[in-house]
């Protein structure tokens, strides 16, 4: 049989999601159900003063109204920090020293205390999801308003250093400071990245429903398990009271990836009302409910030598987290691994805002850090008058030195290599404003991104069943990476079924444990795991009289096998060990994005007309999802390079473009021609597929070429994102 | 959304009749009413669809090309009378939004359009507009899109309808009716700066129903051409829009006409500045002084004097030929 691994499968899931067939959380449709939907303070800092709720009660169809005044005791909802603990809030929190800011325990709906614009203040429970909103209207809400600060001043603000973070210290210091010889070359700018939101296509909703002492949510999380334990401390029951159902997510990108308050209130409400209730985030809400990216101000200073070669990397990025919570992006964590730097001054600095609690968004912390690094890079590749890859060619880390220890492997240079000769990348310095086609100026920019290869232990249950069918069961979740479809090639290699045998089932809390679908480290953590289960069948099977392995060889099916033996279903599980045991390596992807823009700059426009992306992700697994999860990534980071941007309103503090009409994202005729290309060759340092995960690593690097490019086309220096006409007039 | 009385009116004069209600609204493709209902910033007592009256014809009638009021974006776009005879109408409309918003949105609806002013969009902000009196969130708030001609203290929204500014170039006329008759009123007159009555868009009644718009043809309309600039490649309103038409003689404009959208509260034209380029050769400085002269009573703010440099390259690229997308 075709080995199904490596092979162009396409997404098992591609028809049910096209047609219908896929139950996302809003779709569920239960007896008796009530919907809810929350209202937003419209303040930043201070306090609600009076919250009348009567119109909304009479409204007709609305059910409830819950606020601080009441939901403490009408819903037992209340606020404990062992509940903080496990909350998006917390994320991060630990890496903040205490004292230098005491974070306030919050929970919306405890208090009339208002931290940011957005923050939940109440919510009305209604028959219909159209009730609940004309109730919401009807909440008349008088505050008392104090001054609210949503953008960073660095004389003035707080400035907290948080310590250790995402694996990695935040205050890195390394080597002597060079002092600046003769000759040196020196480049020393600040760089500024947007606020962005995350908006999946699936806004969030979680149904809960009780049966007894017991309830089901149906929820759009990319973690059931970490959902499950929120949902349970919070409700004070135990945690196998508590089934958690996201069997299709449509979308997270981090959104989905902490657990934030809704998904609790859903099932508080519906044991207060005796009824489901389905609580719907509204895109609004996706903006400020669920996190988003913080803007970042960072400054790099490079020293190197004539040749180029770097002598000191300094990266100091000032970055906000919110009032109440602890994530910060910790922008220099690339600067830590790239380019090998015999100096590193690595440092982040954050304070508190006014804003909502920002959250990991796709490659957080790599994603604004790569502008800023890969910006400055191209600054002093122009200074030197060498071409932008060559320099960083000879910046090439050949191993982790921030860890000091090897790359399990790397093959960045292969990368250079082979998206290079794909773009046709000049392969000498060119100087910008060198390429003018008819209105148009041509440029060509490159950077390179790196991602870590996290893994975590998991366990996969394999079912099969007499009738014909092989069941796959984890609680792991697809957030639209190709989960389902990896695991059914995996399985299928394995036992040497066909895929159209086996049914994969995913993102319930019921099913054997799986870490959450974040930071790419699910294939590396789940694929294991499945191959460990079909060993254990197998065995299993050996021991009911089947041929010893391989399967695939022996001629009768190992499903008349148990028909033979009157066995309707034999069950086995397999556990996957997280990162390799024994190891002192270091586990990285990377890659390198080649950009052509043209830019007409009578008419302020600029299309990104050719991307090439050369990519080092150990095994590819099945090259038709992997190559859309990093198309996915480079339209983000061509989302950020041009248009996306959170924008706060100066007198109010309030975050004005929380919906779709006025956040703009690349429509697909913003999109040409995106090539990418996998190396493709194993890691069997980190697993024995020589897989490491994809989903983020197209995201990083990417705004940085297209500026770069920019820069090459029009001899403009864009440092602060996006690139807008305004920005290149 | 409040709840409303629905009403499905079979004839011109069941609408009339309905619309006179105070708190009524005119129901067309609803792109723009239901979306404003949603949020909450319209809230009609009484809405009357309008979609049964025969009002979607486009046709060629002696020396004046009629759209009905009905006629859906999408179908206007492509008919060949309107290529032939008001090319910019046809790229105006394509320029908008998307396949699917433009086959339900028609054209009487689109003149009427709401601004896209994210502060009136949303019913807890200041806005003159939506609430008299209340104040202006946008003047000193995020006004990267708002308008640098026509503006007041009271109100700095651009009027968002790509239509109206192609209509402008082609001295287009729109034709309204309502119980006490009818009457036509040039799309020059149509639109309201907002000066200290924002909430006042256009010179339309309460109870009047646009039924149908009509382009004269003339030699000057039929050469008209149609560029949008935005900062996405489709699916976004104007950063700046220009609608133009050149008739010469040789190398000597003996007409011409320059609308401009995305820059003003109103669809934008100055006839007297038109008149600079009216036996001129097309050339950089002509250009530049008619430039100058259309813009001379912009007033921009920091983040929105971009907008004044981009619509002087689309007006320079457009009448030196040659701008596509
Ligand atoms: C996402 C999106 C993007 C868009 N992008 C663009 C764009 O780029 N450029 C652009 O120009 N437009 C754009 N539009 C606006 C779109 O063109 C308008 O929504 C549409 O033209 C309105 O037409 P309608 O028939 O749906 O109007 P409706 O929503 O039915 O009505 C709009 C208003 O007109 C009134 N009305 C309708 N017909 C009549 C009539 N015959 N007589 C009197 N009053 C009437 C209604 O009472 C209402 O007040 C966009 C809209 C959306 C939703
Ligand atoms: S610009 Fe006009 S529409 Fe916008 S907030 Fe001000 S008054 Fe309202």
């Amino acid at each position: 049989m075709v080995k199904s691994i490596g092979a162009p499968h396409d997404r098992i899931d591609g028809i049910p999601k096209v047609t219908g067939g896929a139950t996302y959380a809003a779709d569920v449709k239960l007896e008796g159900q009530l919907y809810a939907i929350a209202v937003q303070s419209t303040i930043a800092a201070g306090k609600i003063v009076t919250l009348e709720s009567a119109s909304a009660e009479a409204t007709p169809g609305v059910v409830a109204v819950y606020s601080h005044l009441n939901a403490r005791k009408a819903l037992t909802w209340i606020h404990s920090d062992e509940l903080l603990a496990l909350s998006a809030e917390a994320l991060g929190l630990s890496a903040l020293p205490s004292g230098s800011s005491r974070p306030v325990g919050y929970l919306p709906l405890t208090s009339p205390e208002i931290y940011f614009a957005g923050q939940w203040i109440a919510v009305v429970v209604a028959e219909s999801i159209e009730a609940a909103r004309h109730g919401v209207g009807r909440i008349k809400v008088r505050y008392e308003v104090d001054a609210a600060s949503v953008v960073m001043n660095d004389e003035k603000d707080d400035w907290i250093e948080p310590t250790f973070f995402f694996g990695a210290d935040m205050q890195v210091q390394r080597g002597n400071a060079p002092n600046t010889r003769h000759g040196e070359v020196l480049v020393q700018e600040t760089y500024a990245t947007p606020m962005q939101l995350h908006q999946p296509m699936e806004p969030s909703a979680t149904t809960a429903s009780w049966d007894g002492d017991e309830v089901t949510l149906f929820d759009s999380t990319q973690g059931v398990l970490a959902t499950r334990e929120y949902v349970a401390q919070s409700l004070k029951v135990p945690t196998e009271k508590v089934r958690v159902i996201s069997a299709y997510v449509g979308g997270g990108f981090g959104s989905k990836n902490q657990v934030w308050p809704h998904q609790a209130l859903a099932a508080h409400m519906a044991r207060a009302l005796g009824r489901p209730v389905r609580l719907q985030l509204t895109r609004s809400d996706m903006a400020l409910a669920s996190g988003h990216r913080s803007y970042t101000e960072q400054d790099v200073r490079l020293v190197a030598d004539r040749d180029g070669k770097i002598r000191l990397l300094q990266h100091v990025s000032r970055v906000p987290t919110s009032i109440q919570g602890g994530f910060f992006e910790p922008c220099g964590l690339n600067s830590l691994l790239l380019y090998g730097a015999e100096t590193l001054d690595v440092r982040h600095r954050v304070t508190r805002k006014n804003i909502p609690t920002p959250t990991p968004f796709r490659a957080p912390g790599e994603t604004p850090g790569s502008f800023a690094l890969e910006s400055a890079l191209d600054e002093l590749a122009h200074t030197l008058k060498v071409d932008p890859l060559e320099l960083r060619r000879r910046n090439f880390p050949s191993r982790d030195s921030y860890h000091d220890r090897d790359w399990s492997s790397n093959h960045l240079l292969e990368c250079y290599r082979l998206g290079a000769a794909a773009f046709n990348w000049p392969g000498r310095y060119v100087p910008p404003r060198s390429i003018r086609e008819g209105s148009e100026m041509v440029g060509y920019g490159m950077a390179t991104t790196a991602y870590p290869a996290p893994a975590l232990p998991a366990t996969v249950r394999l079912r099969l069943q007499v009738q014909g069918l092989a069941i796959v069961e984890t609680s792991a979740t697809d957030i639209g990476t190709g989960m389902y479809t990896i695991l059914a090639q995996t399985v299928a290699d394995e036992l040497g079924l066909p895929v159209s045998q086996l049914e994969v089932r995913l993102g319930d809390s019921t099913f054997p444990n799986a870490p959450t679908a974040g930071r790419s480290k699910s294939t590396a953590s789940v694929l294991p795991a499945a191959r460990q289960a079909c060993f254990s069948l197998r065995e299993k099977l050996a021991s009911i009289g089947a041929p010893h392995s391989p399967m695939p060889q022996s001629n009768e099916s190992i499903f008349s096998l148990l028909e033979r033996q009157a066995i309707p279903e034999l069950v086995a599980e397999g556990t996957s060990a997280g990162m390799p045991r024994e190891h002192n390596l270091s586990f990285y992807s990377f890659g390198a994005h080649f950009v052509e823009v043209r830019v007409d700059e009578e008419l302020g426009r600029i299309r990104v007309s050719r991307v090439v992306s050369a990519f080092d992700c150990g095994r590819i697994i099945n090259p038709k999802t992997a190559t859309s999860q990093i198309k996915g990534g480079i339209v983000f980071g061509i989302g950020m390079a041009l248009m996306e941007q959170g924008e706060f309103d100066p007198v109010y503090s309030r975050l004005i473009n929380d919906n779709l009409a006025d956040y703009h994202i690349p429509v697909n005729a913003d999109i040409g021609d995106i090539d990418v290309i996998f190396i493709d060759k194993p890691d069997m340092r980190f697993n024995e597929f020589g897989a490491r995960g994809l989903g983020e690593i197209g995201v990083p690097g990417t705004a940085a070429a297209i500026t770069n490019a920019l820069y090459s086309a029009t001899g403009r220096r864009i440092r602060s994102l996006p690139a807008t006409a305004a920005a290149i007039l | 959304m409040e709840p409303f009385e629905f009403v499905r009116a079979a004839g011109i004069q069941d609408v009339l009749v309905a619309i006179r209600r105070p708190g009524s609204r005119i129901l067309a493709g609803g792109t723009s009413l239901v979306d404003l209902m949603k949020l909450g910033v319209e809230t009609p007592s009484t809405v009357v669809d309008i979609n049964a009256l025969p009002l979607s014809m486009i046709s060629v009638e002696g020396d004046a090309l009629t759209i009905g009021a009905l006629a859906s974006n999408s179908d206007v776009a492509v008919h060949p009378a309107i290529e032939q005879h008001a090319p910019a109408v046809g790229q105006a409309l394509l320029s908008g939004a998307s396949g699917q918003i433009r086959n339900a949105a028609t054209v009487g609806g689109n003149l009427l359009q709401r601004t896209r002013c994210t502060y009136f969009r949303a019913r807890d902000w200041p806005c003159n507009k939506r609430e008299p009196g209340s104040g202006c969130a946008a003047i000193d708030g995020i006004n990267m899109g708002h308008a640098v001609l026509g503006t007041s203290r009271s109100c700095i929204a651009v009027h968002p309808s790509d239509l109206a500014v192609a209509l402008l170039a082609v001295d287009a006329y729109v034709h309204l009716a309502s119980v006490a008759g009818e009457r036509r009123i040039a799309i020059g007159e149509f639109y309201c700066q907002p000066g200290d009555i924002p909430s006042r868009e256009t010179v339309i009644g309460p109870d009047e129903l646009i039924t149908k718009v009509e382009i004269p043809i003339t030699n000057l309309n039929a050469t008209s051409s149609y560029l949008k600039l935005r900062g996405r490649a489709s699916y976004e309103f104007a950063s700046a829009s220009v609608a133009t038409a050149i008739l010469r003689d040789g190398d000597i404009v003996i007409d011409a006409a320059v609308a401009v959208g995305g820059l003003g509260t109103v669809p934008w034209r100055n006839r007297t500045a038109e008149k600079l380029l009216i036996g001129k050769q097309l050339t950089q400085e002509s250009i530049l002084a008619f430039c100058d002269a259309l813009f001379a009573p912009a007033s921009a703010t920091p983040s929105n004097a971009y907008k004044l440099a981009l619509a002087r390259g689309a007006i320079h690229r457009t009448l030196r030929g040659g701008a596509e997308w």
